[in-house]
């Protein structure tokens, strides 16, 4: 792409719309936890890049949405308990022959959810922007402007709380 | 175990097939991730609810439309210099007229520091909270037959009822029975806000009457109605709410709460900020402005700002 496209240019600004908007509103989802604010905030971004479209070039365009929007959410209230959902493809496994049926039950996933939902914020953020954005470490790095070390810790840390719930679980059946 | 997976981040590496062959080997053997892995192939599977980028963009061209437009910034017109004039002259007489009263009629004055707050007891039992860096005064004589207030700066105000109550500034009167209200005459801003009961405010020729949720403020000289949802004034929660606010008015507000040593480059003076500031901690406050508007800074000694 030129370098010298314009934000103001309504193309331009809708393309980027298109490009950023649902990565921009899931991150903030996996952070903070809230759908409707999340999107809420998109939106309020957005509408900030355009008052500053012109002094805002292209390429920085991602990093200034991803900024406000970070800044947008300590403003508001942080509401109540993370409870992240999410839409599942896969039936529940009926086959009580499978070997990790009790991973695969209904109650489960929803726990896993709960699980998910409750570790602390950079975790998670990490995490999910891994296993649902499907980042690797490398972009999760450069996207929250940390290490990849740093990263690396992260996944570590949610992964063995994990680990701990999934072995809890065979305990429990 | 568990230790030992942490340890060099080997569990995250694991995920990211980025372990040497042998490492991998040896920690399969061990069947340890198994469990694990299946419970990741399931969140891998996941989705969050599809977000409806047609919908978000229609909505938000609507709301482009009340945007006004980006444009580049205005110089100061001249025509505002005769305004200057009149404005100080009529400071210099009110400050003369000032100095009058205070040197006949014993005068009670209360002033704030930087970065401090008061909440001053009338007599009549009514209450002001004093903003940082404002002063109040008023003549405790005979004051129930004369509530009368002055102010300078930023100050809320809960009036019991009684006389009628007054409050001078350098910029406008406000006359109120019975309310709660806030009166903000800091920078080159008049505002009020009104959160309870009925306030008169008067600004040159203009006059307007306030209801709970109504605030007046001058723009372009003339005093407008607004609305608001709030029942306290942000300030008196410890923060700064700012909507399109010059960043010069936004800098000499910071310094009302904090005392920071800051010369803000010409090149930066157009630009314009929305968002809240706390006035409990610099670090924060300022990152939130600065970062914002992607304006790199450091705070050097005895709070000083230094911009890059």
């Amino acid at each position: 792409m030129e370098g010298n496209f314009s934000v103001c240019e309504e193309h331009v600004y809708d393309q980027l719309y298109n490009t950023h908007a649902e990565s921009l509103r899931n991150h903030l989802y996996f952070k903070f936890g809230d759908l409707n604010q999340a999107e809420d905030i998109v939106q309020e971004a957005f509408i900030k890049l355009w008052q500053k479209c012109s002094s805002i070039i292209y390429e920085k365009a991602a990093a200034f949405l991803y900024t406000v929007s970070k800044n947008l959410f300590i403003d508001v209230i942080r509401s109540k308990k993370v409870a992240l959902k999410f839409e599942k493809n896969s039936m529940p496994s009926h086959d009580i022959e499978d070997p990790y049926f009790h991973l695969r039950t209904k109650e489960f996933q929803q726990k896993l959810e709960t699980v998910i939902s409750e570790l602390p914020e950079k975790q998670r953020e990490a995490f999910l922007l891994n296993r649902i954005e499907k980042l690797t470490y490398k972009e999760i790095a450069e996207r929250l402007e940390i290490s990849q070390t740093a990263v690396e810790k992260r996944i570590s840390k949610a992964l063995i709380k994990l680990k701990e719930i999934t072995e809890l679980q065979k305990r429990s059946i | 175990m568990n230790k030992k997976l942490l340890k060099d981040n080997l569990i995250a590496k694991w995920l990211d097939n980025s372990l040497s062959e042998e490492q991998r080997k040896e920690l399969e053997s061990s069947r340890e991730l198994d469990e694990l892995k299946i419970v990741l192939d399931e969140i891998d599977t996941w989705k969050v609810k599809k977000f409806d980028t047609e919908n978000g963009l229609a909505k938000l061209k609507e709301r482009k439309k009340l945007v006004i437009a980006p444009t580049p910034p205005k110089k100061a017109k001249i025509t505002n210099r005769w305004l200057q004039i009149a404005a100080s002259l009529l400071i210099l007489v009110s400050a003369g007229y000032f100095s009058w009263d205070l040197f006949f009629i014993q005068t009670i004055t209360i002033k704030t520091q930087i970065a401090e707050n008061k909440t001053i007891e009338l007599p009549s039992g009514s209450t002001i909270k004093l903003d940082a860096a404002s002063e109040i005064s008023y003549k405790e004589k005979n004051w129930n037959n004369d509530r009368t207030i002055h102010l300078k700066g930023q100050a809320f105000f809960d009036v019991t009822k009684g006389s009628s109550f007054k409050v001078i500034t350098d910029r406008g009167n406000i006359n109120v029975l019975g309310t709660q209200f806030n009166v903000n005459t800091s920078n080159t801003v008049f505002e009020v806000i009104c959160y309870e009961g009925k306030v008169k405010v008067a600004y040159q020729n203009d006059e307007l009457i306030l209801t709970k949720g109504e605030s007046a403020v001058v723009q372009q000289n003339e005093l407008q109605e607004t609305t608001h949802i709030n029942t306290a004034p942000d300030w008196t929660n410890g923060y700064s709410k700012y909507n399109k606010t010059s960043l010069p008015e936004v800098i000499s507000d910071l310094k009302k709460y904090y005392t920071i040593k800051i010369q803000l480059p010409k090149k930066y003076e157009h630009l314009e900020f929305s968002g809240t500031l706390t006035h409990k901690n610099l670090d924060t406050a300022l990152q939130t402005l600065f970062v914002t508007m992607e304006i790199k800074y450091v705070i050097g000694e005895d709070n000083t700002v230094i911009f890059e």
